[in-house]
């Protein structure tokens, strides 16, 4: 009796055929492939992404939104520089839409969803306890930030990129980048006197 | 930086959490496939056109009423007097006897 272990198979296909030919035949329609670079891709946005979401179903409608951009969107990518730069640029370009288009919304809700809360994976860890913290007292901050100054801060403080980088990623100029965060941070400092959430 | 800054103690800390865990493989790409399937298709020129129609219909309204008008003051003078007798005349270009 025959077994084909399918699985193992269509893994080694797809390790074989590089990126380009798999961007290639997503622009050409094929929606195997698109969900295909999706997989590959989704750890990356959803990083990303997370950083402008307040709830996890939130962040799914935001992913799924993204990757509807980039199906729509795919066909105007040119081969000239690396398909991530052109995910993530859609990706940021997407967050920064996404925070416009709440914002009201946004500002008539509670800050710190309790379930996401009681999602922590180790609450008894000191360090993850910690970093979560660390995160509600940014995300507090950042949501009282114009949408603009949040997706800067966010690039370059959270993520480490650098100002031209996060030039890039948003089509903004390095210098409105640097005045940008520069006055951001200072607006946050206030912000964080000014409720009192020094330690 | 200002190693004092409570700031960046902040965002080094804050930077490696993940907020809402990692993404759930578990479906993605049949609810991937589920949402292009219903994305609708990029409008071309006749849908656009198709669109804006009850616009451009709308928009004829006053091309139609400002040349009615023009052509009945062009006319007057071969027009029979008052208003009974400009219906009938319209009316004799209807192609069905009223």
């Amino acid at each position: 009796m025959f077994f084909f272990d399918t699985t193992r198979t269509t893994r080694k296909v797809e390790t074989e055929i590089p990126e380009t030919e798999w961007v290639a035949r997503a622009q050409r329609g094929d929606e195997d492939a698109f969900v295909h670079l999706a997989t590959v891709y989704r750890p990356r946005i959803w990083s990303t992404a997370s950083r402008f979401a307040r709830s996890r179903p939130e962040l799914e409608d935001l992913t799924q939104d993204l990757f509807v951009k980039m199906w729509r969107g795919i066909s105007s990518y040119r081969s000239d520089a690396p398909f991530e730069n052109w995910v993530m640029t859609v990706t940021v370009r997407g967050c920064y839409d996404f925070l416009r288009s709440n914002r009201k919304r946004r500002n008539s809700e509670t800050l710190v969803d309790p379930q996401d809360s009681r999602d922590d994976p180790d609450p008894a860890d000191e360090r993850a306890r910690s970093r979560r913290e660390a995160w509600e007292t940014v995300a507090l901050l950042l949501d009282r930030l114009d949408p603009r100054d949040r997706t800067i801060i966010t690039l370059l403080d959270l993520e480490e990129r650098g100002v031209r980088e996060t030039a890039a990623l948003t089509g903004w100029s390095e210098a409105n980048v640097k005045v940008r965060a520069h006055r951001a941070r200072k607006r946050m400092r206030e912000l964080f006197h000014e409720l009192g959430l020094e330690p | 930086m200002n190693d004092k800054d409570p700031l960046d103690h902040l965002f080094a800390e804050a930077g490696h959490y993940a907020p809402f865990g990692e993404a759930d493989d578990f479906g993605f790409a049949t609810r991937l496939r589920a949402t292009l399937a219903s994305v609708p298709a990029e409008p071309g020129f006749a849908d656009l056109v198709a669109r804006f129609s009850w616009r451009l219909s709308a928009a004829c309204l006053p091309v139609i009423a400002g040349v009615f008008l023009f052509l009945t003051l062009q006319h007057h003078n071969t027009l029979p007097e008052g208003v009974g007798g400009l219906v009938s005349h319209w009316m004799d270009l209807f192609p069905l006897g009223i």
